[in-house]
């Protein structure tokens, strides 16, 4: 019972992700290509609602999580290179197949069994990841 | 994760919009020149549709992806919109690189392997 409230939400992330067509590879395309604002409004809107969620956040100490508990915002990971760089491959790759992470779960849900390779390639990707690590600069 | 999946089950095949998805007029030709069928649905066949060529695309995207996601330590949702919105300019730095690779994919690799 207690995960109700994280699958909850996952419904309405995966719901938004399919209906923005965010898990679209046209959308993503012509993203890529400057050809509308329609992802990039999609984007902004994303960023303006967590900013001011956040900021609400922060000025009421009364919000509480699910849990009753303070909530406070973690920093990323430490590290400089590892951003830029990272961000780089998998650009790469989200520019080849049309698909970031959130959005390969919801079009599998969807039924795509091309979401499915793209997820067990991901899945192989954080296990290289996982073998090279240490020779990595981060 | 699951959930995420049951959201794309509601919304993709328990209420699908019907018809393509609405691209720009210019977007529609870059499609065309791609050899893209632009009918049905959020993808085309062409790419998504189990062949050997796309499998090898699929998994290598995929594989990009899992990889460029650890190693960044976050993906579009973490940095560009998260991490921007709590003002921390690793995540800059990540949203740069991350859309500084889907321009250079997208413009000079997909063109031809679609």
């Amino acid at each position: 019972m207690r995960y109700i409230p994280y699958l909850m939400l996952g419904i309405v992330f995966g719901f938004a992700l399919i209906k923005s067509e965010a898990a679209s590879w046209y959308r993503i395309m012509e993203m890529f290509h400057f050809q509308s604002f329609k992802m990039y409004g999609v984007i902004i809107t994303a960023v303006l609602t967590a900013f001011v969620g956040v900021e609400l956040i922060k000025r009421f100490t009364s919000i509480k999580s699910i849990e009753g508990s303070i909530i406070t915002i973690p920093q990323k990971a430490e590290g400089k290179a590892r951003f830029p760089l990272g961000g780089l491959i998998f650009g790469l790759g989200w520019g080849m197949i049309g698909l970031c992470p959130g959005p390969i779960f919801a079009l599998v849900g969807a039924g795509s069994i091309g979401a499915f390779i793209v997820l067990l390639g991901a899945l192989h990707g954080t296990w290289l990841y996982g073998l090279v690590r240490n020779k990595l600069p981060h | 994760m699951l959930g995420v999946a049951l959201g794309g089950f509601f919304a993709g095949v328990i209420l699908p919009d019907p018809g393509p998805v609405q691209l720009s007029a210019a977007a529609v030709d870059t499609m065309a020149g791609w050899g893209v069928s632009h009918s049905e649905g959020l993808y085309p066949p062409e790419v998504y549709d189990l062949g050997l060529r796309n499998l090898v695309v699929l998994a290598i995207g995929g594989i990009l992806v899992g990889f460029g996601t650890r190693y960044a330590s976050g993906c579009t949702s973490g940095h560009a919109i998260t991490g921007l919105a709590t003002l921390q300019l690793k995540s800059l730095t990540a949203a740069i690189g991350i859309f500084g690779g889907g321009m250079l994919s997208s413009h000079f690799i997909t063109p031809f392997i679609v």
